[in-house]
């Protein structure tokens, strides 16, 4: 294989953005965010983040933003993941495995419906101010 | 860092912390040659000092900014642990308000040397790091005096793709990236 270039890699880009808006479907406005602290990492976090990627492109929902962010402190429970969907509560569900992962972007993202066992609702009290309430 | 963390895992994990120093520039040197494989990652981040240097390595030490009341900072113990662990060579160089490096090399044949790990997915994971920093990454391999390397910006990547964080564009950087390590993977091979 020959090793692409920028042009190359413009030339593609292109023409998935043709492909994309084809299909006139939007999903801009939803947003997973995913755990990659140090406990994140170690947890698993990166194999979930390829999960998510391959479900998401797998189901045609190449505009989804999928970004990453530090420890939640929610250790216990990584691999953490927030998800922000329209018309759906900011959720922030944790123990994710490449198995959840594929759910959350069928049920909840596709479908609006919470996977509710392994919702982990808000960060942890001592991260965020007032102690979460 | 548990039995299935790739020297990936501690990659990313050491290049986030650059993130979060602030820092306008970040570096990372991913270089190979018959025996060894050489990390660093360069950042012009706010620094340590030498007090806190010291203390980096000690996983129940944190500066306690990010999180107020934990005492526990594990990401270069982890690291330091396990570059020990396989006799590489491991080096922190900080100062404040210039940045930080973080040098390390792993042998490649020592038993408990963790895999490699997936390259392409590591670094698109990187570029897209919702970060305003940039990220210059140096991949090389060596081998019997000859050369093989490549070398890709996050400034340029978002050139081309407008932005960095939407499935497809992580996507087509992944692509690009795998294609990269193909010539990699095959001069290794052919040389």
């Amino acid at each position: 294989m020959a090793k692409m270039t920028l042009q190359e890699l413009r030339k593609l880009r292109d023409t998935k953005k043709t492909e994309i808006q084809k299909r006139d479907i939007n999903d801009k406005d939803t947003q997973v965010v995913i755990g990659m602290g140090t406990c994140g990492i170690a947890a698993g976090a990166k194999t979930v983040l390829d999960a998510f990627l391959n479900e998401l492109d797998e189901q045609h929902l190449s505009t989804v933003s999928v970004t990453q962010t530090g420890c939640m402190g929610l250790c216990y429970v990584e691999p953490t993941v927030e998800v922000n969907a329209p018309g759906m509560p900011s959720v922030i569900y944790g123990k994710v495995d490449d198995a959840v992962a594929r759910r959350i972007v069928q049920e909840h993202i596709m479908n609006g419906k919470l996977v509710s066992e392994y919702v982990f609702d808000k960060p942890s009290a001592d991260i965020i101010k007032d102690g979460g309430k | 860092m548990g039995m299935h963390a790739s020297l990936c895992d501690f990659l990313t994990d050491i290049a986030q912390n650059s993130f979060e120093a602030d820092a306008t520039n970040v570096g990372i040197v991913i270089e190979q040659n018959e025996n060894w494989i050489i990390f660093s990652v360069t950042d012009d981040g706010k620094g340590m000092s030498p007090d806190q240097q010291k203390r980096a390595l000690d996983p129940f030490y944190s500066d306690g900014i990010k999180h107020k009341k934990r005492k526990v900072g594990l990401g270069l113990p982890f690291l330091y642990q396990m570059v020990e662990s396989v006799g590489g060579e491991f080096s922190l160089s900080s100062e404040v308000g210039k940045g930080t490096v973080v040098y390390y090399t792993v042998p490649l044949s020592h038993i408990d040397t963790p895999p490699l790990g997936d390259i392409p997915s590591t670094l698109s994971s990187l570029f897209s790091y919702p970060s305003s920093a940039d990220l210059i990454v140096k991949r090389a391999a060596n081998r019997n005096e000859i050369r093989e390397e490549y070398e890709v910006s996050k400034s340029e990547l978002l050139e081309v793709l407008q932005e960095v964080n939407t499935v497809s564009n992580i996507i087509l950087m992944k692509t690009f990236l795998q294609s990269q390590e193909a010539a990699i993977e095959e001069f290794l091979q052919r040389v």
